[in-house]
């Protein structure tokens, strides 16, 4: 997934291949590292019971069973909230959080990088910092704003607090002071583009690996949303939080609910692939510099 | 992921030792104060690799390559100067925006420490300021004490973050 573009013809800088080697010996042993949670979830998904407890465990999976996810879905098929609901709910919370948060992260971003203006530094600095908040500090504020603007038990409560993300602001306004020189932005002012098209035609495809990578970062963060303290009413509940539950059941449920986390991690995990393999095509495409 | 370091002989940490016969009894990972906080700090790194990592590969993209063949003309001759005095100094925002991901992450990691070693943990060997803060906050309802602690820790994250700025402005010198 990740390119390793080898500039050894072009540059004529001299690289050992011996050195070569020990940084893909690294990265491949780091990345093996890095996988092993991964790979040891699928491989429970399809462990029966009786191997998940077996001694010494075993890593990997030796008699691979379709029973977990036979067991989930024969568990979801009776919850009391149809299944789907919160499916739905989910897929709605992650797109309609994920489209808001890119569109107005993308905005202020460009303003705050492009654009001079009194107060410019403090408003950044603000942002910033709110980032270095704990997350306790804010819940009773966060929740007092919820219940006054009447949105406690609404998928509002999840999904427009969301948009505000500082995380994407700060990503995009940092891609942005990289990628985008002020060279461009200013021929097409002269050429006489507004600034709404400078923005959408110029701007946001230079820096398409930001919002590729927010996406990822936004979908990610919200299809993990769980059980949450804005909402009550059972029909309004994730996904995630209906897969929790199942882990509730115990140890005889330890396959099922491995079942289930990995059906949870699947959809973030096709969302990586496709916006990777186009933030690789971007880089081969874009030539367009200074 | 906890099975990995459970605490019976089930778990695989523990299994492996000990069929090799390098200990003789299960070690109880999260209840051992030796043990604790090492095992949080390696499965913190698992897990919060991901944001920069993300962003540092977008970063790379946006990377002038005639930069390198000009660096190349200039006199660059090894692929440590071609690092330090190109790649890194061209994806300086990026650096900024991991650092500070990984400054906020870090401190404020508390959760993953309640889930393995629970809370608190075994001496509060695995306790953070975040742990202390839910602990006179959530738990004991002190909420001048637990303001004052989410006061300081803001602080210390401004601190830190101007810190690895004054230090990200001397990368590519």
């Amino acid at each position: 997934m990740i390119q390793v573009k080898l500039t050894r013809s072009k540059s004529g800088i001299r690289r050992s291949y011996f050195v070569d080697f020990g940084i893909y010996l690294f990265l491949f042993l780091f990345g093996l590292f890095m996988m092993l949670p991964m790979v040891y979830a699928v491989s429970n998904a399809f462990k029966p019971l009786e191997e998940i407890w077996f001694f010494p465990p075993r890593f990997l999976v030796n008699n691979p069973t379709m029973q977990n996810f036979r067991d989930l879905f024969m568990i979801m098929s009776d919850s009391w909230v149809p299944f789907s609901r919160y499916v739905f709910n989910t897929v709605w919370i992650t797109a309609a959080g994920t489209a808001g948060h890119v569109v107005l992260a993308s905005l202020c971003a460009y303003v705050l990088s492009k654009h001079k203006f009194p107060g410019k530094g403090l408003m950044f600095s603000m942002v910033v910092l709110s980032l270095m908040f704990s997350g306790a500090v804010t819940q009773i504020p966060n929740f007092m704003i919820i219940a006054k603007l009447g949105w406690v038990d609404t998928y509002s409560a999840i999904i427009v607090p969301a948009f505000a993300s500082s995380l994407g602001l700060y990503l995009m306004k940092q891609f942005m002071d990289q990628m985008i020189p002020d060279a461009v932005l200013e021929s097409a002012r002269m050429d006489g583009a507004s600034e709404w098209r400078i923005f959408w035609t110029i701007a946001m495809p230079m820096v398409k690996p930001a919002w590729l990578t927010l996406i990822i970062f936004s979908i990610q963060g919200l299809w993990g949303t769980g059980a949450n303290h804005f909402i009550q009413s059972e029909e309004l509940k994730t996904l995630n939080y209906a897969l929790s539950q199942i882990l509730a059941g115990g140890i005889a449920r330890t396959g099922t609910g491995s079942a289930a986390a990995v059906l949870m991690m699947i959809v973030p995990i096709i969302v990586f692939i496709i916006s990777q393999s186009k933030i690789i095509e971007t880089m081969s495409a874009s030539g367009m510099k200074e | 992921m906890g099975h990995l370091f459970q605490q019976d002989a089930y778990g695989y940490a523990n299994a492996l030792l000990l069929k090799y016969n390098f200990i003789s009894s299960p070690i109880l990972w999260f209840e051992n104060p030796k043990y604790m906080l090492g095992l949080v700090v390696v499965v913190a790194l698992w897990t919060s690799v991901g944001t920069s990592f993300l962003s540092f590969i977008a970063g790379l993209q946006g990377i002038d390559r005639s930069l390198y063949e000009a660096a190349a003309m200039d006199g660059v001759r090894n692929r440590w100067q071609e690092l330090w005095y190109v790649t890194l100094p061209s994806m300086k925002p990026q650096l900024m925006f991991g650092a500070v991901m990984s400054i906020t992450g870090s401190f404020g990691a508390g959760a993953i420490v309640t889930a393995l070693c629970g809370m608190p943990s075994t001496g509060y060997a695995a306790h953070t300021i975040v742990n202390h803060l839910e602990d006179y906050g959530a738990i004991r309802y002190e909420m001048g004490y637990a303001s004052a602690i989410a006061t300081v820790l803001f602080m210390i994250m401004i601190g830190t973050n101007k810190l690895v700025q004054k230090l990200l402005a001397k990368v590519g010198e």
